[in-house]
């Protein structure tokens, strides 16, 4: 856990200061987007949480809704 | 207090990617005139020069009735005498009929050049800083007491090296000639090998104490423009107290400051130099310096020696792929060799298993720590070998290599395969000597990344160093493009005979791209002569 | 508007398709647990499928010389619809990331490093992958020639390995399952290893050739890599027989067999090797146009500040995917074809057609 928090606080530290100091907001907020949602899911994988998993749940759509396998 | 430093560092190393600001120009230098006055032309020297014991001044009284009076001025040492007596100083004194035929008010500095000094380099000055310069650069200052003009006179002439044999670039067959330290020998090396017109050579003056005559030198139309104005641009920026060697100008410009890989080549020998000029590329001359610089520089040149081209083209081929092999060897065997005793043992046949099982019996210490041991001597080893004077030298290379190898063994402190794979990485190391710096410094990663993570740890420092490779450019041409197939390719893992290299390297050569028409020679030239 | 413009000569384009595809070869376990012996068939079978629609893949970049896919889909579907194309087609390369990245990991966690983390391993790989990734198109796909020749030799020194262990009586019976199974097999390798190569529609603009001649760099490439597929499967064929079906690396059992004389036995270092090459090429690839799509969607000048968070993103969602090898492997044999069909096939067809439709682009006709 605590390794997972530093690699994210290195690659906001890497990322985010050159876009902060070219004052690029959009892509500021974009990449922040991303990073954010990364930082979320492997904290809640690290803590041990089962995140369900889209293509296991796009596999099961396709098999039980729509009857479409082999 | 910390937290405050490391964020001032971080900072700084984000702000380097802009540009820094362009240093102000130092002040105009004052350009003071020269008076017409002999005694203060002389006095202000002595006042600028001090008390130097080697500025030399000697005054003369020339002219039919002993009117004129003039003054000579030069540093002994870097002047020759002998042109100085008999062309300037026996035509003025001697010759009793100056002023003769003409008044004194029409005599001017332009008669005296053109009608009396015996030398064929003489040129005018105004100002007082061409006159120091001249002076410093081994030139005669003639002063005239009247007028406030000098004349700079040529008598170049100090204790220069002969043209030798180099000593970092040996030849079996090929010139054997080597640049020297003067600046004037080495451009002239270079004008005998090429003679064509287009040949230009463009001189400025580098560093602020020192004064270095530095010459960019290329073929009009074979270069490329863009390569000859980034060179120029680059030196032209220089504000540097001073450049003693080529090595300091190719710290300055080289492309990757931070990489191992030189961006820059070097050489000593002329017909090397001659022969990358001709395929499009720059060389920078130094005054001082006997090593010439090449721009651009890509990795394939530090495989290709002067030799190649001399020799039959199947063998240089042969010996290129040695020497390319030679340099991975030198690089990977240490770190693969730490990986397999450390990781991979199923990966040792059996018996040689055994002897390295048998070998690490006796040592304490694991395969890591034993090759830091082994390549940290060595490394101390090659260095002390550089320094101490050559007799000295052959005994500690024979104490070295025996005891250093051999005992080390016996008294248990290194298994022997350990050391025959050091010795080894080391003696392949010697074969690309431009690269020493990249084969030791990679070769300690790589062995950092084997005994962390063993095979794989090899792969991602490989795949580490063909990605920083690739991205390497040296002079806006790719470092690493031999890995592109192309028509470049015929010079660099074999070398492709010489009557099949028709066309210059594509990345490089501008508008003259041509070298020769390619034809294959017959193979049955001594029936021509059958018939007759 | 071009984000990366570096440009890559077509002979590399055609090694790079090549090497993409020789990558998926070493990773066979999809389809060869359905058709076992008779895979090699199953892999011609889809290579004729995939023909046609690599003419239609090759006719949209001859439209289009100079636009990457996504900004065709905006062009071709107008704004709305072409950016939810676009952000489906991000989550595909995104997702083709990720499980190229885990059969990496997968491979060296259960064959080199048993007691490593797979998130060290992860890590460290896309570390350099991304240093990759950060200078641009030109030095992601610089060593694919190489790596491309240098399975090809390793491929043809393995065969000479096995030669002894070869037995042609392993390819019988022959043609003796039910067709859905040959038709299953068919749609799984015609979306794995073949169909992947709609990636490379989003570097058009990067090949230094104009569009009249992509058609057959694209076409040796696919048909470079489409040989060498088959050449791995009926070397696995040959050597290992019915049992092909059980094990999760063929490949890896087939090199493990092989010696040379006594003292070399343990060829497998060569796949491990050639694995590891092959997978950084792909991976790098995939990395690069993931992040270039999504500069590219949102217009942006630069796709540098993307690297470093979709790398964090490609490995956690790496590890979400799947939770183990085996649900891997079900997937990727059902649910993973029908998934890429859209993408590959589907999609692709749509988008020429209605180009075709709209009359685009409109400028002069390209013929």
């Amino acid at each position: 856990m605590p390794y997972v928090i530093f690699a994210f606080l290195v690659i906001a530290l890497i990322d985010f200061l050159p876009l902060i100091k070219q004052k690029k907001y959009k892509e500021l907020f974009c990449v922040g987007a991303f990073f954010i949602t990364g930082v979320v899911l492997s904290i809640l994988y690290v803590s041990g949480v089962v995140i369900p998993s889209p293509m296991v749940l796009l596999g099961d759509f396709l098999k039980k809704v729509l009857h479409l396998s082999y | 207090m910390f937290i405050k430093f490391l964020v001032k560092k971080i900072t700084f190393l984000f702000k380097q990617n802009q540009t820094p600001p362009i240093e102000t120009q130092s002040a105009e230098k004052k350009t003071k005139g020269l008076s017409d006055k002999l005694k203060d032309n002389i006095d202000s020297l002595k006042l600028i020069f001090g008390d130097s014991g080697d500025l030399k001044i000697h005054e003369i009284l020339f002219g039919k009735n002993l009117e004129l009076s003039g003054a000579l001025i030069f540093i002994d040492g870097l002047v020759d005498s002998k042109t100085i007596t008999e062309s300037i100083i026996k035509p003025l004194i001697l010759n009793k009929n100056i002023g003769d035929g003409m008044e004194i008010e029409n005599m001017s500095m332009d008669i005296i050049k053109k009608t009396i000094l015996c030398s064929g380099d003489m040129s005018e000055i105004k100002d007082q800083t061409q006159m120091i310069e001249g002076c410093l650069a081994g030139e005669t200052v003639f002063l005239l007491d009247g007028f406030k003009e000098a004349l700079l006179i040529s008598t170049k002439g100090w204790e220069k090296r002969n043209v030798t044999e180099p000593q970092t670039e040996l030849v079996v067959r090929g010139p054997r000639e080597g640049f020297t330290e003067d600046f004037r020998t080495n451009t002239a090396l270079l004008r005998r090998r090429i003679k064509s017109p287009d040949f230009k050579m463009e001189q400025m003056k580098i560093g602020r104490k020192s004064l270095t005559d530095v010459c960019i030198a290329y073929i009009d139309k074979v270069a490329q423009p863009r390569i000859i104005e980034m060179v120029k641009k680059r030196l032209e920026k220089l504000e540097v107290d001073s450049i003693l060697d080529s090595g300091y100008i190719e710290e300055y410009i080289e492309d990757a400051p931070f990489s191992v890989f030189p961006t820059v080549g070097y050489s000593e020998k002329p017909d090397v130099i001659a022969g990358k000029l001709l395929e499009g590329r720059v060389a920078i001359i130094v005054d001082g310096s006997p090593f010439v610089l090449t721009a651009p520089y890509l990795f394939i040149e530090s495989f290709q020696t002067s030799e190649d081209y001399c020799i039959r083209p199947l063998y240089a081929s042969v010996t290129r792929m040695l020497r390319l092999m030679a340099y991975f060897i030198s690089i990977f065997t240490v770190p693969i060799y730490i990986a397999l005793t450390t990781f991979h043992q199923e990966l040792i046949p059996t018996t040689l298993l055994f002897t390295f099982a048998n070998a690490s019996e006796g040592t304490p210490f694991p395969s890591f720590i034993e090759a830091l041991i082994m390549v940290f001597s060595f490394e101390i080893l090659r260095e002390a070998g550089l320094r101490l004077p050559r007799p000295v030298g052959q005994a500690i290379s024979i104490v070295g290599a025996l005891i250093m190898g051999d005992a080390a063994v016996a008294a248990g402190l290194v298994g022997a395969p350990m050391v025959i794979a050091v010795a080894f990485t080391a003696v392949a190391g010697f074969v690309i000597p431009v690269q020493i710096d990249s084969v030791s410094i990679l070769r300690f990663i790589l062995m950092v990344f084997s005994a962390a993570l063993g095979g794989f740890g090899i792969a991602i420092g490989l795949l580490g160093i063909l990605v920083h490779l690739a991205s390497l450019k040296s002079f806006g041409v790719d470092y690493f493009g031999t890995v592109i197939p192309s028509q470049d390719l015929q010079d660099s893992f074999v070398r492709m005979p010489l009557w099949s290299m028709s066309g210059r390297p594509k990345d490089i050569a501008y508008i003259d791209k041509k070298r020769r028409k390619t034809f294959i020679p017959s193979t049955r030239r001594s029936n021509d002569h059958q018939e007759t | 508007m071009q984000i990366d413009k570096g440009k890559i000569t077509a002979v590399q384009f055609m090694f790079s398709v090549a090497c993409y595809m020789q990558a998926s070869s070493l990773l066979t376990a999809f389809f060869v647990g359905i058709t076992k012996q008779d895979s090699w068939i199953v892999v011609i079978l889809a290579f004729l499928v995939c023909l046609p629609f690599l003419f239609i893949f090759i006719s949209i970049m001859r439209n289009f010389p100079d636009k990457n896919l996504i900004q065709i889909n905006t062009l071709v579907f107008g704004p709305v619809v072409g950016n939810i194309i676009s952000a489906m087609y991000i989550w595909y390369f995104l997702t083709l990331t990720s499980l190229n990245l885990r059969d990496l990991s997968d491979f060296v966690h259960q064959t080199i490093m048993p007691k490593t983390p797979s998130i060290v391993i992860m890590f460290l790989f896309l570390l350099v992958c991304a240093w990759a990734v950060r200078f641009g198109i030109g030095v992601v796909t610089r060593y694919n020639t190489l790596f491309s020749i240098i399975q090809i030799v390793i491929l043809a020194l393995a065969v000479v390995f096995t030669a002894n262990l070869i037995d042609f009586q392993n390819f019988l019976p022959m043609f003796d399952q039910p067709a859905m199974e040959y038709v299953h097999g068919t749609h799984v390798v015609s979306t794995i290893p073949f169909g992947e190569v709609v990636v490379f529609l989003m570097i058009t603009p990067n090949i230094k050739l104009p569009p009249k001649k992509i058609s057959k760099f694209f076409l040796w490439g696919f048909v470079i890599g489409g040989i060498v597929l088959v050449v791995v499967i009926l070397r696995d064929t040959a050597v290992l027989g019915n049992v092909l079906g059980l094990f999760s690396l063929p490949s890896f059992e087939t090199q493990r067999m092989a010696s040379l004389m006594e003292a070399l036995s343990r060829l497998e270092i060569m796949f491990a090797s050639v694995l590891i090459i092959l997978l950084f090429a792909k991976v790098t690839f995939l990395y690069y146009v993931t992040v270039l799509s999504l500069a590219q969607i949102f217009k942006f000048e630069t796709f540098k500040p993307f690297i470093l968070s979709i790398g964090a993103l490609a490995i956690v969602y790496a590890f979400i995917l799947y939770s183990s090898s085996m649900q891997h492997v079900e997937s990727g044999t059902n649910a993973t074809p029908i998934l890429w069909t859209l993408f590959e096939f589907v999609l692709p067809m749509l988008t020429l057609l209605i180009a075709k439709m709209r009359k685009l682009p409109q400028t002069e006709e390209v013929v």
